[in-house]
């Protein structure tokens, strides 16, 4: 078949590349004119589709989308994207039917270290070129179970190159996505959802894990030690993971009700409150049951799932699921919001580790204390936060393994007006109304630690003044 | 060094060599380094010299205007052929050369461009140009060397087309030489004929290969002088490996540039040669149809004539079918690869001819456009037009305004006018031989080819070209042409910069001249720009021209310029010439240069009445998945005048007396002419 032939094809792909393209624009992964998305045919193994040279992958147009063959040259190879032939040998990897390049800009940034400056980067050595090559691993429990560590290599020529072309295929064989240092970086799929999915997060991870550094913490350290004892050993849950090829199904039948939920999960999304297809919303609506929707971040025209649920733990619950069951069992929380907040968590964890040591995001909580009297708080300092809410509750993860009425999360939600911070995890925000009251914690959260991270970045850098001066009193 | 190249910069060899065929004489005029700085070389400095020429003729009494008054296909025209100083350097594509012309075609200003490496050897013996002027008493063909010219009586290749012409002076000069030759077209003054090097680079538009042919030239070989050198001010900018060079970035974009990356990249031309761009064209719905009717394509049709299909057309032909193998080839120094030898055997392997092509344009016009999806059959006509050295756009077509034709009159067989009957009547022949000349005949392509190639029976009309031939019949608006000159694959209305750029032209209906600016509906983005707006279209337009001219002047290939812009040329030009050009300096030269053309122009009685494309465009709807597209008469008339504007033309699309004098072109306009400008 020729690719002349595709155009019927090129129809059906169009609308998830264009919403795939949409999103990733939405959030500044790409600037008007970069990046490039790239989509196996099922029906034809020969052929894939890919977006055009030069074309605004933020707001695709049906011609964007072009046509090309594995095996042979045809002329979809003129029209689309210089890194075509990247795709092409990504595509090829078994099991990958979506490939995105994008350049996210906090995931590009953390490439910037060398060898003799490792911020964020652990320098893992060079090629048999000289050509260097790092790893980054999330500190965060959300991206290091739904990215894991990521191979970032140096690029004599890191654009559109033929070593491109032979090394990024290879990083992703066995990982899911991979970063040019300086470029950006390029991820495979199982769908164009599946690899934003992981791009979203990854970019959460490298935002959290670059404040992190900022405030003072090392992050490189805490890689190494999560890659010593493995995310599962290290972390004492497992997040909800976004499974692909699954329709979401909505449940639900009052329209209010799920346009109230798409609000919430399209702004977190748009704002970075949440990375895409993470963390969890519900909306308790009787004694014993909830409407659950296992994301808490969704672009717009994005399909989203949305399910009934009784508040009983189960053995198969996720962490996530596990907590809004707990607090709805022993809060008088109607509703809640869980979020990847990057820089909410990472100012949590700069918080306790400079509270408590550094040992405590390792997993050494004894000496936090959750009394009344004493606990640790995130504290704004911009008025407009002040005003709503003096402290943000503050914990560290291992709070997040207690299911016990005693689990100091619950008391945070009390007594924050329903705001907690979990320190490598995210932020938990919740309302004793509707989902909107979640949705201004949870946002507002992300502005307090912004905030507070800017402040303490120009007492560094300028001699400005400590944050701790405008902390309430 | 040589003392005259003292103040040209690097890169000249700071001679035009003059030859009067009357005469059979030659002489050698020093390249004046004013004029160099003006018009640089390439088309430039071809216009500038035929300019010159034709003031001359004014100047010994021959003729009030010659311009207007110079029969092309008479002595009194002239022949330039020109390098430009990146010509044989390691500049990427720096085998161009350029030939200038009144052109008996369009009756004003003939300019044709072709790579090869004849440009290269030229230098080679010294010289930057050749201006050939007179009229032989017998045929000839010439050889230049450094020593000089050499007039050989042309006997002997009399009866040969321009490809055995070509192998025999080849083997005369012991496979030294580089030939430009004729064949019968050129020597039958057929009005599209071309000039052609090697075995199907053609210099083609515009019917330059009648030009030689009424001056009894039958080719012009040059054979290389291994002493001289083209030198170059920074070697050190063509050097791949520096990084803060010229050639390091120019590199960097080629390999990277979708159409010019190598064939393991899936480069597109470097795969499949200029064809390769055939299926992006009709996915565009750009590829003309049946005489620029409509835009159409059966999508398996286009399967059979595409690059693809070219590539692997030995692969794919089936026991008992024509089949051709293809072997690359390219052009001097060119990185690009687009050019392809090829081999057609028929259904039983035995191999019919070898040639060149064929390339894009050939099968959109001898293909696409007759609705003949037959690469094969294509494939033989492109060898015949190679042979009979006949340019393939115009003759595609004039072919395809034929078969309109035809097909328009048959039904109204009752009620012809006597014009129109002339048709049938001229038919007679070639009817009774090969039946109907209609759209979707493949078999009566070959035999066409062949009469207009010999100016034989319906061939002899032909040959005047697609204006000329339905005018005799009285149905001139058939002809897709501007300027007289046919218009290449790419439908206007599908375009509105393309279809402004063919209009203003200054060779006629062209793609590369006027402004290559259809392909930008493939670049997405900023860089694919609106196909139907009219605000802003004629400065977007204007600036195509202005590059396409750059390359023409600067002697680089289109094919490179979808890679690269004006700041990389000017960086290529600077490290030859040592000088300080930029992207700003080089859009003043092409200023000048398309400024000097269009002086040329009105001075042949070409004005803005011609700057219109045929009237089918403005009244015939094309349907495309884009919606229903036509041009609108009173919006280009609008963007005329704009475009005019926009290099310093009134609104009659005559240039200025300031802009002839801010561009310094006085002395090479008639000073009566130029009085009589605004």
């Amino acid at each position: 078949m020729d690719t002349e032939t595709s155009t019927t094809e090129t129809d059906i792909f169009f609308p998830r590349l264009r919403r795939v393209g949409a999103a990733i624009g939405r959030v500044n992964g790409n600037n008007t004119h970069s990046g490039n998305l790239s989509i196996r045919d099922p029906h034809d193994p020969d052929l894939f589709y890919i977006t055009a040279t030069g074309c605004q992958c933020g707001s695709l147009i049906e011609r964007d989308i072009v046509p090309v063959r594995f095996s042979e040259v045809s002329w979809g190879d003129a029209r689309g994207s210089t890194e075509s032939t990247i795709h092409r040998k990504i595509l090829m990897i078994p099991g990958v039917s979506a490939a995105i390049h994008a350049h996210f800009m906090d995931t590009t940034f953390l490439s910037f270290d060398t060898r003799d400056h490792q911020l964020f980067l652990r320098f893992m050595g060079t090629d048999a070129k000289g050509r260097e090559e790092y790893l980054f691993h999330p500190v965060d429990l959300f991206g290091s179970f739904g990215v894991g560590g990521v191979e970032i290599g140096s690029y004599f020529q890191p654009v559109g190159s033929a070593e491109m072309d032979e090394r990024i295929p290879a990083y992703l064989t066995d990982k899911k996505v991979t970063v040019v240092r300086g470029h950006g970086p390029f991820v495979r799929g199982t769908s164009p959802e599946d690899a934003l999915y992981t791009l979203s997060l990854l970019d959460h991870s490298a935002r959290l894990a670059m404040f992190l550094r900022r405030r003072g913490v090392d992050v490189v350290a805490l890689q190494k030690e999560i890659s010593r004892r493995g995310a599962g050993e290290f972390f004492p849950v497992r997040p909800h993971i976004r499974k692909d090829g699954e329709s979401p199904v909505c449940e639900v039948d009052d329209a209010t009700v799920v346009e109230d939920f798409r609000a919430r999960l399209n702004y977190n999304y748009s704002n970075s409150i949440g990375a895409y297809a993470t963390g969890s919303m519900s909306q308790k609506i009787s004694s014993n049951e909830m409407v659950y929707c296992p994301a808490s971040a969704i672009p717009e025209e994005f399909d989203f799932p949305l399910c009934h649920m009784t508040l009983d733990f189960s053995d198969d619950d996720s962490a996530d699921l596990r907590m809004h069951k707990l607090i709805y069992q022993h809060t008088h929380q109607n509703t809640c919001m869980i979020t990847t907040n990057p820089l909410a968590t990472a100012e949590g964890m700069a918080i306790l580790a400079e509270q408590y040591g550094p040992d405590v995001l390792l997993g050494k909580n004894d000496k936090i204390p959750y009394t009344p009297a004493e606990h640790p708080a995130v504290l704004p300092i911009d008025a407009e936060a002040i005003y709503l809410n003096p402290k943000l509750g503050l914990v560290d993860i291992q709070q997040l393994a207690n299911y016990t009425p005693e689990n100091p999360i619950l008391n945070m939600l009390r007594w924050y007006k329903g705001c907690c911070v979990v320190a490598g995890y995210g932020v938990i925000s919740t309302g004793q109304t509707t989902l909107e009251q979640a949705a201004h914690n949870a946002s507002s959260a992300e502005r307090i630690a912004k905030f507070r991270s800017e402040v303490f970045l120009n007492e560094r850098l300028l001699g400005g003044p400590k944050v701790g001066v405008f902390e309430p009193r | 060094m040589n003392s005259d190249r003292l103040s040209l910069p690097p890169g000249y060899l700071g001679k035009i060599l003059h030859i009067d065929l009357t005469t059979q004489k030659c002489t050698a005029e020093k390249l004046d380094p004013d004029l160099a700085r003006r018009f640089f070389g390439g088309r430039g400095l071809g216009v500038a010299l035929l300019s010159r020429h034709f003031l001359e003729l004014t100047a010994q009494g021959l003729y009030r205007n010659p311009f207007a008054q110079v029969d092309p296909l008479s002595e009194d025209n002239a022949i330039i052929v020109t390098t430009s100083p990146t010509t044989g350097t390691r500049m990427p594509t720096s085998g161009r050369m350029h030939m200038n012309y009144k052109s008996p075609l369009s009756g004003g200003y003939g300019s044709t461009n072709a790579g090869g490496r004849w440009g290269v050897d030229l230098k080679r013996t010294g010289s930057d140009a050749i201006v050939i002027t007179g009229k032989s008493s017998h045929p000839v063909y010439l050889i230049v060397t450094s020593a000089g010219v050499e007039f050989m009586d042309a006997g002997p290749t009399a009866e040969l087309d321009a490809i055995e012409t070509r192998e025999l002076l080849k083997k005369e000069s012991k496979n030294r030489a580089q030939v430009l030759t004729i064949g019968p077209g050129g020597k039958n003054l057929i009005r599209f004929a071309a000039v052609m090097s090697d075995t199907g680079k053609a210099l083609g538009r515009g019917g330059g290969g009648a030009v030689w042919g009424s001056k009894n030239l039958y080719a012009l070989a040059v054979i290389p002088d291994e002493k001289i050198r083209i030198t170059v001010a920074d070697k050190e900018s063509f050097d791949p490996d520096n990084k803060h060079g010229a050639m390091y970035h120019v590199k960097l974009k080629l390999d990277l540039g979708k159409f010019t990356k190598s064939e393991d990249m899936f480069g597109v031309l470097a795969s499949m040669g200029s064809l390769g761009i055939l299926g992006m064209v009709n996915n565009y719905q750009q590829l003309i149809h049946n005489n620029m009717k409509d835009t159409n394509h059966a999508l398996a049709d286009i399967g059979k004539i595409n690059g693809e299909a070219l590539r692997y057309h030995a692969k794919r032909a089936k026991p008992g079918e024509k089949k051709i193998t293809v072997k690359k080839s390219a052009c001097f120094n060119c990185p690009i690869i687009c050019k392809r030898q090829t081999t057609l055997f028929d259904a039983e392997g035995r191999i019919i001819e070898k040639g060149e092509g064929p390339e894009f344009e050939t099968v959109a016009l001898m293909g696409a456009n007759l609705s003949i999806y037959d690469l094969a059959t294509v494939t033989e006509a492109c060898y015949l037009a190679n042979h009979y050295g006949i340019d393939t756009i115009s003759l595609g077509g004039t072919l395809a305004s034929f078969f309109d034709l035809y097909g328009m009159l048959k039904p109204k067989s009752e009620t012809l006018s006597p014009a129109e009957a002339g048709l049938f009547t001229d038919l007679t022949e070639f009817i009774a031989e090969h039946g109907e000349p209609l759209f979707g005949r493949p078999e009566i392509l070959v035999p066409l080819t062949q009469l207009i190639g010999t100016a034989q029976g319906i061939g002899k009309y032909l040959a005047e070209g697609s204006y000329r031939f339905c005018e005799r019949y009285g149905h001139p608006e058939l002809s897709m042409s501007v300027k007289r000159l046919e218009l290449p694959a790419y439908d206007p209305r599908t375009s509105f910069t393309q279809a402004l750029s063919y209009e203003m032209s200054n060779r006629g209906g062209c793609h590369l001249e006027g402004g290559y600016t259809a392909p930008y509906a493939y670049c997405a983005g900023y860089a694919e720009w609106p196909a139907h707006r009219i605000e802003g279209t004629p400065l977007i337009s204007k600036n195509a021209t202005l590059k396409n001219t750059t390359l023409d002047v600067i002697g680089a290939c289109a094919y490179s310029s979808f890679s690269l812009g004006l700041d990389e040329y000017a960086a290529l030009v600077n490290g030859v010439t040592g000088e300080k050009h930029n992207s700003g300096t080089l859009e003043h030269l092409a200023v000048r240069t398309i400024t000097l053309e269009r002086m040329f122009n009105l001075l042949c009685g070409l004005d803005k009445k011609d700057d219109w494309l045929p009237d089918r465009f403005y009244s015939e709807t094309i349907h495309t998945r884009d919606g229903d597209v036509i041009c609108d008469r009173k919006a280009f008339a609008k963007m005329h005048e704009e475009y005019y504007r926009s290099v310093g033309w009134d609104d009659n699309g005559r240039p200025t007396l300031q802009t002839l004098e801010d561009l310094e072109l006085a002395d090479l306009v008639p000073a009566d002419a130029a009085a009589a400008l605004v």
